[in-house]
């Protein structure tokens, strides 16, 4: 389950603008999903392998080099099913536990 | 002082002390194992130590020059260990992750290394970071008190804690993670340690300068060392005081054992016409049977009493003069000593088995009243211990109801009991029960058929035998018998008086009974002499009587004693 939400929510973060890794960690600590940092790198190399994510690297005057993550047009597609499968889901959730609460 | 090395993480140059370099390394090659089988592990990797170098960064800012194991801590803790990446990814590294043992785990070793006898107090030394003399102390100083009991644990402990060989050992024992680093450190501080032994020893040969140096270090660690030199010295001596504690006990062990053995003791209370000591392998064929020259059952036995023993003084020669431990003489007794219980557990279950059944054979014969409505009751006297008075005062005959001789055709002689009831019919019935246990029905029925006994019912006078006796050969089981002398309603029993050991009555005392004749009435036996006037000395006499008939209780209980203590003696416990 959280397998799927993580990716889509790093797809999310990325599709907005252009970001390295702390930014999407920041995002995603501050929104509770994630606990150790160590949780993110994988999934990005993976979904950066799948072709959904691209990046280029931009030096850093307080570090090495990062790495900038931009969503490819794949993603985009991907994205976007995600999206509208969400939005599905969401409902189907609501329908189901509204009808059990009335 | 610390030593610092220059680390490049992801392209940037880092100072860190030396231990905080291994934590990270430690920590980035556990990384590199829990990717190592996932796709692009490499970079994802790489990723991570860019970040690392990032955080690093941050947080020495320019004030700071160098890292220290807290920061690289903190890094980790915000990074996470590779086991709380996510459930996620299990597909993809599944059998990488379970591998690293995340904490280091903690186990009960023995450290053979500084050991003083078999290295477990080093080994709980350890465990609790503590300084294993603590643990000495309290088992030496529990010792006395607990009356070995913390010996015993200690050596429970040795054969079941495993020594600390290699040194993953060395290291799951401090509660250290295992990893390569981690066991580099330790074999180099081994390694370490053996060099300093080889610089003391050529530091004794030729006192180099930098013992000078030494001298030179802070008043405090001096101290330090000085009261740790005291501490030694009280140790050392509480550890000697502590072995020629346990040599003494032990030699005095082994003496009693051999006491034991060669019997210079007189407790078997053996009787004939003159004092006599039985042989002990006569007495313990007698309980035992063909057990009692079972060679394994012997050794058994011996090595059960004996292993402990050796190893009390084993263990006290040691702590004397302080030698090495050899690491197989412990196991291989206590291994030894295992193999004698259970061999022994075995032949005990054997001989109490045989003990498990009871069986009765009956013996009936039925008598006319005589006319005179009187019949005697006697005991025929056996002239072997007519002389046994003379040991009455240390043996307590009297109260004893087996008599053990040397003589090996009559060894053993029974007393048994008389009872006189009122009888159902006209008749006077005599009834004996020989009893006797057996590891069934039959063979104890078929062993109190052996018993021999005599006795004669010729109309008005009953004779019986002072003592039963068990035919040449025969074991040891409980073998009993129970007279019933049965007489109609108001017959007249004259007991003569020496039928005093062997009677026996729930309401009259033996004292009571014998010399007097007696009455059958409905509620059994009464005096036909007139009762006493004086109320009191009635009441006296009762009092007496009730003391008697305790006393008479205690005759069972001194042969239960008396079987016990055959066993403990067999078994060379006496202390």
């Amino acid at each position: 389950m959280r397998k799927g939400v993580l990716e889509y929510c790093i797809l999310s973060i990325i599709a907005e603008k252009e970001v390295y890794a702390s930014d999407i960690i920041f995002q995603l600590k501050e929104a509770e999903l994630i606990v150790v940092e160590g949780t993110l790198y994988p999934l990005l190399t993976r979904l950066k392998n799948d072709n959904l994510l691209g990046y280029r690297w931009e030096e850093s005057k307080s570090g090495p080099p990062r790495k900038y993550y931009n969503i490819t047009d794949t993603g985009k597609q991907l994205l976007d099913e995600l999206d509208t499968g969400w939005q599905e889901l969401v409902v189907s959730v609501n329908k189901i536990s509204g009808n059990n609460r009335n | 002082m610390k030593k610092t090395l220059t680390v490049n993480i992801s392209g940037i140059v880092f100072h860190i002390d030396e231990d905080a370099y291994r934590v990270l390394n430690d920590y980035l090659q556990s990384l590199k194992k829990h990717f190592s089988r996932t796709k692009g592990g490499d970079e994802i990797v790489s990723d991570i130590e860019a970040r690392i170098a990032e955080m690093l960064k941050e947080r020495i800012g320019d004030d700071r020059q160098v890292i220290t194991i807290d920061d690289i801590e903190e890094v980790i803790e915000v990074i996470g260990q590779p086991s709380e990446f996510g459930e996620e990814f299990a597909d993809d590294t599944s059998s990488s992750s379970s591998s690293y043992s995340q904490k280091g785990t903690k186990r009960l070793y023995r450290d053979p290394d500084k050991a003083m006898l078999g290295g477990v107090c080093t080994g709980l030394g350890a465990y609790f970071r503590t300084d294993p003399v603590w643990f000495r102390l309290a088992f030496v100083l529990l010792s006395i008190p607990g009356i070995g009991t913390p010996l015993l644990i200690y050596v429970v402990l040795w054969i079941i804690l495993p020594e600390a060989q290699t040194a993953a050992d060395r290291l799951e024992m401090k509660g250290e993670k295992i990893n390569i680093s981690n066991i580099e450190d330790s074999i180099r501080e081994e390694i370490n340690n053996l060099k300093n032994k080889f610089n003391d020893l050529k530091k004794g040969a030729r006192s180099s300068y930098k013992k000078k140096s030494e001298v030179h270090r802070s008043d405090f660690e001096g101290v330090g060392n000085a009261l740790g030199k005291v501490a030694e010295l009280f140790v050392k001596l509480v550890l000697i005081f502590a072995g020629i504690l346990l040599f003494v006990i032990g030699i005095s062990f082994v003496v009693a054992l051999l006491a034991g053995f060669f019997g210079f003791g007189h407790d078997i209370f053996i009787v004939d016409s003159e004092l006599v000591y039985v042989s002990f392998h006569a007495l313990v064929n007698f309980f035992l049977g063909s057990l009692g020259s079972n060679a394994l059952f012997k050794i058994a036995i011996l090595l059960l009493v004996g292993i402990p023993i050796v190893m009390i003084i084993y263990a006290g020669v040691k702590l004397i003069f302080g030698l090495q431990r050899t690491r197989f003489v412990g196991i291989s007794a206590l291994n030894i000593w295992l193999i004698a219980l259970v061999v022994t557990v075995f032949y005990g279950v054997k001989v109490f088995r045989s003990f498990s059944h009871s069986g009765v054979h009956e013996e009936i014969t039925k008598q006319e009243v005589p006319v005179n409505n009187l019949i005697n009751l006697q005991m025929k006297e056996n002239e072997k211990f007519n002389r046994y008075y003379r040991y009455e005062e240390y043996f307590d005959i009297d109260e004893a109801n087996m008599i053990i001789t040397n003589d090996a055709d009559d060894f053993f002689y029974g007393v048994p009991q008389l009872e006189i009831v009122k009888s159902r019919d006209e008749h006077i019935e005599v009834v004996l029960y020989y009893r006797a246990k057996g590891k069934s029905n039959i063979v104890a029925e078929n062993r109190a058929q052996q018993i021999l006994y005599n006795y004669s019912i010729a109309d008005s006078e009953l004779v019986f035998d002072q003592f039963f006796k068990l035919p040449e050969r025969e074991i040891w089981r409980e073998q009993q018998i129970d007279i019933v002398v049965k007489v109609p309603e108001g017959c007249r029993i004259y007991i003569h008086e020496n039928m005093q050991p062997i009677i026996n009555d729930y309401y009259h005392s033996p004292y009571r009974l014998s010399g007097d004749t007696w009455i059958m009435t409905d509620s059994g036996l009464e005096e036909t002499e007139p009762v006493p006037e004086n109320q009191f000395e009635e009441t006296e006499d009762e009092e007496i009587q009730i003391k008697q008939e305790g006393d008479n209780s205690s005759a069972s209980v001194s042969f239960v004693g008396f079987f016990y203590n055959s066993i403990v003696r067999l078994l060379g416990y006496q202390v």
